[in-house]
């Protein structure tokens, strides 16, 4: 597979219950990933163009959006499998 | 980037209730944000931590946290953390106050924790009005500008926190602005490993009050004029005095070593209880 593709690749996720629509990740994406519908709340209208910086999850104010890395393989993992996974399997013995 | 996000949520109390109380787009959540990921650079477990708060908009920010956390009266959150401090120099305090509670109501407080270099970390987030109270004009608030309590235009001078803190003694003084997060991520993990009295001026908007009545828009408007007026310190070093009239500089702005308060207070103590010399 291209591996170019594979870099651009980010699953966005909105969580809507703790959005207050304030518009600030839409207006700051350097990439014009994110866009509000009629109400305010944001949306991700180009899924392809995003590049992985991470500035929408560190200025939302509501913690409502998180952006992932999206892997081969890539599933929703708890914290104890990351962190296994980041630390590798332990040695024997 | 999902670990940040998965990062703040061990740190919240998930029994209050969410959203928070801020306004939609307010400056003191990304301040949040950005505490909780220099918290959790640091290395500090949650136990070590104590967080004291006044009264306000920003005080509101510690109900949030999973820290030891203390709600004080206004303007004293200062005076309880010295307190704290003081009986348990093993915790680590961190302050967060508005500006009116750090310069207007406990402006007192302010300077003489500052003077007193005790080991302490004021995060004082400004935005220009008393938000919560319906948009007075703080100590803070620009010459000119229209508050309810100034409707017409505000004839006094504004204090800049930073320089107050500077000119008091304090060791640690830096500024940064909710539109920067990753210089404000920095600027606090810095000022949690500093030995002594630090502080972080973190510029913010309130679009609720001061935007509104001044016609400076929404949030993104708001944050826009932080991004256009805000030059770091490297920046401002090679500009000329009228090109930075209407700027305000962001970063480091002093960074020294001067003995801390507990030290010295330690040294009285030893020695009172032995035969040497208390003097220095």
């Amino acid at each position: 597979m291209d591996t170019k593709k594979d870099k651009k690749t980010t699953k966005i996720d909105i969580y809507k219950a703790w959005c207050k629509a304030c518009g600030i990740c839409a207006a700051f994406c350097p990439a014009g990933v994110l866009a509000r519908d009629e109400a305010g709340y944001p949306y991700v209208k180009h899924p392809e163009k995003c590049i992985n910086c991470g500035w929408c999850e560190l200025r939302c104010p509501d913690f409502a959006i998180t952006v992932h890395k999206k892997d081969k393989g890539f599933k929703d993992t708890d914290e104890e499998g990351e962190k296994e996974k980041l630390q590798g399997t332990p040695p024997p013995g | 980037m999902a670990e940040v996000t998965k990062l703040i949520h061990k740190y919240l109390r998930h029994d209050k209730k969410f959203p928070h109380v801020w306004c939609p787009g307010c400056g003191i959540g990304i301040m949040l944000g950005a505490l909780i990921r220099a918290i959790d650079k640091c290395g500090f477990t949650k136990d070590e931590i104590v967080l004291v708060s006044g009264i306000g908009c920003t005080g509101r920010l510690p109900v949030y946290v999973d820290f030891n956390t203390l709600h004080t009266t206004h303007g004293r959150a200062l005076a309880f953390a010295t307190g704290v401090k003081l009986a348990n120099p093993k915790l680590k305090v961190i302050v967060v106050m508005g500006d009116g509670d750090a310069v207007a109501i406990g402006g007192n407080h302010f300077i003489h924790a500052a003077r007193r270099n005790i080991d302490l970390t004021a995060i004082i987030l400004n935005n220009s009005i008393y938000g919560m109270t319906g948009g007075q004009y703080s100590p803070t608030t620009p010459y000119g500008m229209k508050t309810t309590t100034s409707s017409f235009f505000h004839i006094e001078q504004a204090f800049n926190i930073s320089e107050l803190a500077v000119t008091a003694g304090a060791p640690f003084v830096g500024r940064g602005t909710v539109y920067h997060a990753r210089l404000l991520d920095s600027l606090m993990e810095k000022a949690f490993l500093k030995k002594g009295f630090a502080v972080v001026e973190v510029i913010s908007h309130c679009h609720t009050q001061f935007g509104k009545l001044n016609k400076m828009g929404t949030a993104v408007e708001m944050m826009e004029w932080q991004r256009d007026h805000a030059v770091t310190v490297e920046k401002a070093a090679q500009m000329k005095e009228e090109e930075l009239k209407d700027k305000f500089r962001i970063g480091i702005l002093i960074d020294k070593e001067l003995p801390v308060y507990l030290d010295e207070y330690e040294k009285i103590r030893t020695g009172s209880s032995g035969s040497g010399d208390r003097r220095p």
